[in-house]
């Protein structure tokens, strides 16, 4: 059941136009039929495609759009980025579509590329959840599809949020109760933490999410409309019977729609998601799971990929977030376990911590010497655009690295009265040694530096109509997610190198022998050999275990008067390492009978690294070979 | 009238009604008067159902649809069908819904789902389905039980999950073992083609058999003596003459390999949500839970009628009862829930000979992604798969037991010789000249003809069992005493005299569907809460949120009462009403005094 609106919300209607002035740095997030607009727009030019994936839960069109400059039949591999797959990352949209402009003109960089990857992007993949940002009040939520009763009254949706005091947006309350477990940050006393009892402290809030008790069942917003997060109803570790997992695996049409476009593209040979995870500030944890089930790493042969993507990503980006990656129940999770596809995140931007840094990175970037490169892989690397570097590839090793919790989990946020304030810094100016400062102690640093106060709704009293005085506040919607518009350009520019760059990683299969050598009396023994001078495999780790990809298929062609005498016409390559990896060849052998040897063709066809095709050269002759 | 005259009248009555229609039967016999003997129950003698089914063949999707189509006019208004989805190749998918028309709607009655042939080789569970409408729709009105269970619940039947497999194993050269699939394509062999190398029917005889070539002392068989159609493996330092060449078939993709991708290549029994694991993890899931138009037209009905209480699939092969779970990782079902299990699971045990009740990872194998798996574990519905066939019902005295040989000689005694298709010379492109030969599809999977109807029968009654464990709920006391200050407690006493709890323990453990509600209207009520200790009526187990409304997440357990204690404000009269998902809504009016 949708609750009919409050009457508390048409005060907050006028509370959003009286506030809205002051939000200027903040940038005009697309919304969704904008975001359609610019797809249509775009599409008008020659290399451009929009390609429909499917209709949201409410109906909105979920597209795609697809820059090549190859011929379809020709199995280039191919790049996905999406963005926005979790609610509240319409940064990743803006981001997506700012790529696609780049993409969409005519220039020469972008020809080499196109001719490298198809590139398909998906701006918005949860068009639903983008259209909450645009709604009053503003509330950030990432369970944005269907909904549940999550209070097991029979009702859904019956008690959501409110914008109790009318101040157009919803944050959070805190309540004195005895039975509160919060009290000040004492190194920040707007934060709010946790109450220690171990050191003696004693709770004195408890900090809930702004709404009322519509239901009269003493909890407070405790069901609302939506529950159900698209980056949690993927079918990869998925939990079933959770209100953020929905229904069942796959259950939400978005999922669906993205996972048969996955399904429809076997060329894909990297997804880039532009939302909330992350595998470039922190290498995603590896390791074989110990049963038959996935255990959500990534398998050590990607790893070492993914791990030096990343690294080569973060000299220009330092400040990029670390995240988690391959959470249960992600698109990213369901792509890389089950359909093999290496998926490279990028969580965008997080609030940063601390006050900010004026162009330091940048200095650090300019005074680092280039080290001699070494190695065949390096080399190699740096023959395919990569700038020279400092460490051979085959010594890397992924770090296990301890991922800090940067979830932007609105709950945990922190809060304090003006009265509590006083108390606690003349008191206590020294917080006790046990207690670290939390990470949300640097944001407000950062925010009060840079002036970005709308990011923090300073506490103001309200005389709740149930619950008595309270104080409601805290960190406003969309504040830790969403950056300033003069961090745009720079982001653009960050992840369209990457993106740029990823292109020369592409597999591809080449024939590197194709040779027939005269044993005697028309025999003839001949030799193919096969090279992937890519980055990437033809096959990853995760798409070798998961059995998904398709062989690579030799197929031997003779003139009518020539028959094979030893081996099969048609073979199948199963792997085929790339640079990043091994780099090994694949050999295949035949004795052939025949009188007119010159007539041998071989032909290659891969999935997601292109064709190739050889005519057989004669041992001792010159080579002569056809690249795809 | 005095008693004893209405007493008299409807005797009478009941007499004249019962002579008309035993004149009025369809088959122009007469048959003995009397309640017991009208309908077609399961006793024999001279009699006749109103639609004669001749139930000793097993046949397609045209005339598995046909049937239900002729039971549905001969018996107007019990059973209709919608279209739920259609397959790969555009075959409809008919669920008949099948209910007394003079009660309430199928939408407000529990009701049990019933279906076959998820793989489409298993065809008899078709025609169980067809048999339970006929027998349930030949005995309304006469059995008071059948009466019974179709006026207070319904019954949704889809005859075959898999029409497209089981259209492909009636019309195309088939095994015992093909057409499990459905027919989307699928890459099996990762070549970049699909199912571009099938198994061929090379002697055109409608059934895929087996291949053997002579090759004088290399090979590994050897032919019995006393029946050459059977082939022996040799042991230790003895030479054979033959070597087998698997199933009927050529190399047609020039791979070196033959029958290596035929048509689809999934398990549609596997792609269910609850414990869905990938592809690698478990063969046949499909890309994603429900991926097959078939089985996601089936998830949507199901999640679109909360009102199924009963589930029941049929396969083919083993004679068993199964439940879930179907993984060891799930671990065991709530205790609540097996006491219904148990109960209908030997049961059944008895009423079908040579079945066992089992549990599927236990007993069976482990499998992730079964269909009652979610049915159970994802919706909360009590659920079965029955293997139908067991070949003990050819010697159930084991008189013969598996072997070749007396397969063999079943096959000639029972048969007449005609499942076996004899050994022939056939010139192979690859392997020259071989021979060709083995049992047709339709022997050892599923029942000779003269078999057929015993199985039905006896599974028909197992799903009628399980229908009428399904819940119902009746007020059966209420109480007001009172209490300090003029205040009035009401207690309420509901049973469900049924095997299945309203929620099972499942649905109420993990939060599925929306829980029973019970509301009291016309008093003021100031509080409610559970009665368990009627010694100790303080002791009230309170329940949170409005009185007058209560949510019960638990509902009522099967086989077992609640009561409620409302505590009112004051007298009155009072209605109160219980609904849920999986009952017919019941009201009833008390003073409170």
């Amino acid at each position: 059941m949708l609750q009919p609106p409050s009457p508390l919300l048409a005060g907050a209607l006028f509370a959003l136009a009286a506030t809205a002035g002051a939000q200027d740095a903040r940038p005009a997030w697309p919304q969704p039929d904008q975001v359609h607009q610019r797809i249509e727009t775009l599409t008008a030019q020659n290399h451009v495609e929009r390609i429909l994936l499917g209709e949201s839960l409410q109906g909105r069109a979920i597209e795609a759009l697809r820059f090549s400059a190859g011929d379809p039949a020709s199995n280039q591999p191919s790049i996905l980025v999406v963005g926005n797959v979790t609610g509240d990352r319409l940064v990743g949209t803006e981001l997506a579509l700012r790529l696609a402009d780049q993409l969409a003109e005519s220039n020469d960089a972008n020809t080499a590329l196109m001719n490298q990857v198809t590139i398909y992007i998906v701006p918005s993949a949860n068009p639903d959840a983008a259209a909450l940002r645009f709604q009053t009040p503003l509330f950030e939520s990432t369970a944005t599809g269907m909904g549940r009763d999550v209070d097991r009254d029979g009702l859904i949706g019956e008690d959501p949020p409110v914008d109790v005091n009318g101040d157009g947006m919803i944050t959070w309350m805190r309540v004195p109760d005895v039975e509160g477990e919060y009290i000040a940050d004492p190194f920040d006393a707007r934060l709010t933490v946790k109450a220690d009892g171990k050191h003696g402290e004693r709770g004195m809030w408890k900090l809930l999410r702004e709404g009322l008790d519509q239901d009269g069942d003493d909890e407070i917003a405790e069901d609302q409309a939506r529950d159900t997060e698209l980056n949690r109803n993927f079918p990869a570790g998925y939990t079933p019977h959770t209100a953020s997992g929905g229904l069942y695996g796959g259950s939400e049409p978005e999922a669906r729609a993205l996972m048969d476009f996955v399904l429809m593209h076997p060329e894909l040979a990297l997804i880039v998601t532009l939302d909330a995870q992350d595998t470039l500030a922190s290498p995603p944890e590896t390791g074989r799971s110990t049963g038959r089930i996935p255990n959500g790493k990534v398998m050590d042969d990607d790893a070492a990929l993914l791990a030096e993507i990343g690294r080569r990503f973060m000299k220009t980006a330092k400040d990029a977030p670390k995240a988690d990656s391959l959470i249960a129940g992600s698109f990213q999770r369901w792509a890389y376990e089950q359909r093999g596809v290496l998926t490279i995140d990028s969580a965008i931007w997080e609030l940063p911590k601390g006050a900010p840094k004026a162009d330091k990175d940048k200095a650090d970037d300019d005074t680092a010497p280039e080290a001699p490169v070494g190695g065949k892989v390096a080399a190699a690397l740096t023959e395919l655009g990569y700038v020279g570097d400092d460490e051979v590839l085959e010594v890397i090793e992924v770090e296990e690295i301890e991922l800090e919790e940067i979830e932007v989990d609105v709950q945990e946020v922190p809060d304090t009265n003006a009265t509590d304030l006083e108390d606690v810094t003349e008191k206590d100016s020294k917080p006790d040694t046990w207690r670290k400062a939390s990470e949300d102690v640097e944001r407000l640093k950062w925010v009060d530096e840079t002036g970005e106060a709308w990011r923090f709704v300073d506490w103001q009293p309200f005389e709740h109509p149930t619950l008595g005085p309270v104080e409601i506040g805290g960190w406003a919607p969309y504040a830790l997610v969403e950056p300033r518009a003069k961090d745009l350009d720079a982001l653009t520019d960050r992840h369209m190198q990457l993106l740029t760059s990823l292109g020369a990683l592409m597999p591809s299969v080449t024939v590197t022998q194709f040779e027939a050598t005269l044993l005697g009396k028309n025999l003839w023994r001949v030799e193919a050999r096969l090279e992937n001078p890519g980055f990437l495999p033809v096959v990853t780790g995760a798409a070798n275990r998961a059995r998904t990809a398709t062989r690579t298929r030799v197929v031997l062609h003779l003139p009518d008067n020539a028959e094979i005498v030893v081996g099969q016409a048609m073979q199948f390559v199963n792997r085929l390492d790339g640079l990043g990896q091994s780099g090994r060849d694949s050999e295949l052998e035949w004795l052939v009978h025949a009188r007119d040897i010159n007539a041998l063709r071989l032909t290659v066809t891969s999935h997601n690294a292109g064709n190739a095709e050889a005519t057989i050269t004669r041992h001792g002759d010159k080579r002569q070979k056809e690249g795809r | 009238m005095d008693l004893q005259a209405k007493l008299q009248t409807a005797l009478m009555l009941g007499a004249l009604t019962l002579s008309a229609r035993a004149l009025q039967d369809p088959s122009g016999v007469t048959i003995p008067p009397g309640d017991s003997n009208e309908g077609f129950n399961g006793l024999p003698a001279m009699r006749a159902p109103k639609v004669e089914i001749p139930w000793n063949r097993l046949v397609d999707m045209t005339e598995l649809y046909a049937r239900m189509d002729r039971l549905s006019a001969a018996f107007p208004g019990f059973m209709t069908y919608e279209v739920i989805g259609h397959t790969v190749e555009n075959r409809e998918m008919r669920v008949y819904t099948l209910t007394a028309p003079k009660t309430k709607p199928a939408a407000e009655k529990p009701a049990m789902w019933i279906d076959g042939n998820i793989h489409g080789n298993e065809v008899q569970g078709g025609e169980v389905v067809v048999y339970t409408a006929w027998y349930l729709l030949e005995n309304y009105g006469h059995n008071a039980r059948v009466t019974d269970l179709l006026d207070r619940s319904a019954f949704y039947l889809l005859p075959s999950v898999n029409p497209d497999g089981r259209d492909h194993w009636f019309h195309s050269a088939a095994t015992p073992h093909s057409s499990r699939t459905g027919v989307m394509p699928v890459d099996s062999d990762r070549d970049g083609l699909f199912d571009e190398d099938d198994a061929d029917d090379l002697d055109g005889d409608g059934s895929i058999t087996s291949m053997r070539k002579y090759m004088p002392g290399e090979g590994d068989y050897k032919l019995d003596e006393d029946d050459p159609r059977i082939m022996v493996r040799v042991t230790g330092d003895e030479k054979g003459d033959w070597i087998r060449l698997g199933q009927e078939g050529i190399d047609n993709d020039g791979d070196g390999r033959s029958g290596e991708d035929g048509v689809g290549g999934y398990d549609m029994n596997r792609s269910w949500e609850g414990t869905w694991m990938p592809e690698h993890v478990q063969f046949g899931a499909g890309p994603y839970p429900f991926y097959w138009p078939e089985t996601n037209a089936i998830s949507r009905f199901f999640l679109s009628h909360s009102n199924i209480a009963a589930m029941q699939s049929f396969h083919n092969n083993g004679g068993m009862i199964l439940r879930g779970p179907g993984a060891e990782e799930y671990g065991e079902y709530p205790r609540e829930d097996l006491r219904a299990y148990d109960a209908i699971g030997r049961d059944g045990e008895k009423m079908l000979p040579f079945y066992r009740y089992m549990v599927i990872w236990k007993d069976l194998y482990s499998v992730f992604g079964g269909e009652v798996n979610w049915t159970y574990e994802g919706l909360g519905i009590i659920s079965f798969t029955n293997e139908l066939w067991t070949s003990d019902r050819l010697s159930p005295d084991n008189r013969l037991s598996g072997s070749n040989e007396d397969q063999m000689w079943i096959d000639d005694h029972l048969m007449m010789g005609a499942g076996f298709v004899d050994w022939h010379p056939y010139d192979h492109p690859e392997y020259g000249e071989i021979e060709i030969g083995g049992f047709r599809k339709d022997v050892g999977r599923v029942p000779p003809s003269f078999l057929i109807e015993e199985m039905l029968h006896r599974n028909a009654m197992f799903c009628i069992l399980h229908a009428e464990s399904m819940p119902g709920v009746r007020f059966v006391k209420t109480k007001s005493s009172k209490l300090a200050g003029g205040l009035i407690a009401f207690d309420v006493t509901i049973e469900n005299p049924y095997l299945i709890p309203t929620r099972t323990a499942m649905a109420a453990q993990k939060g599925i569907g929306v829980p029973d509600r019970l509301t009291l209207k016309g008093v003021d009520v100031l509080a409610a809460g559970y009665l368990t200790d009627p010694l100790h009526p303080e002791n009230l187990n309170l329940i949170d949120g409005d009185p007058a409304s209560i949510a019960l997440e638990r509902g009522v357990g099967g086989k077992s009462e609640i009561t409620v204690r409302f505590i009112l404000a004051d007298k009155g009269t009072v209605t109160l009403n219980m609904s849920g998902e999986k009952f017919i809504d019941v009201t009833h009016q008390a003073d409170v005094e």
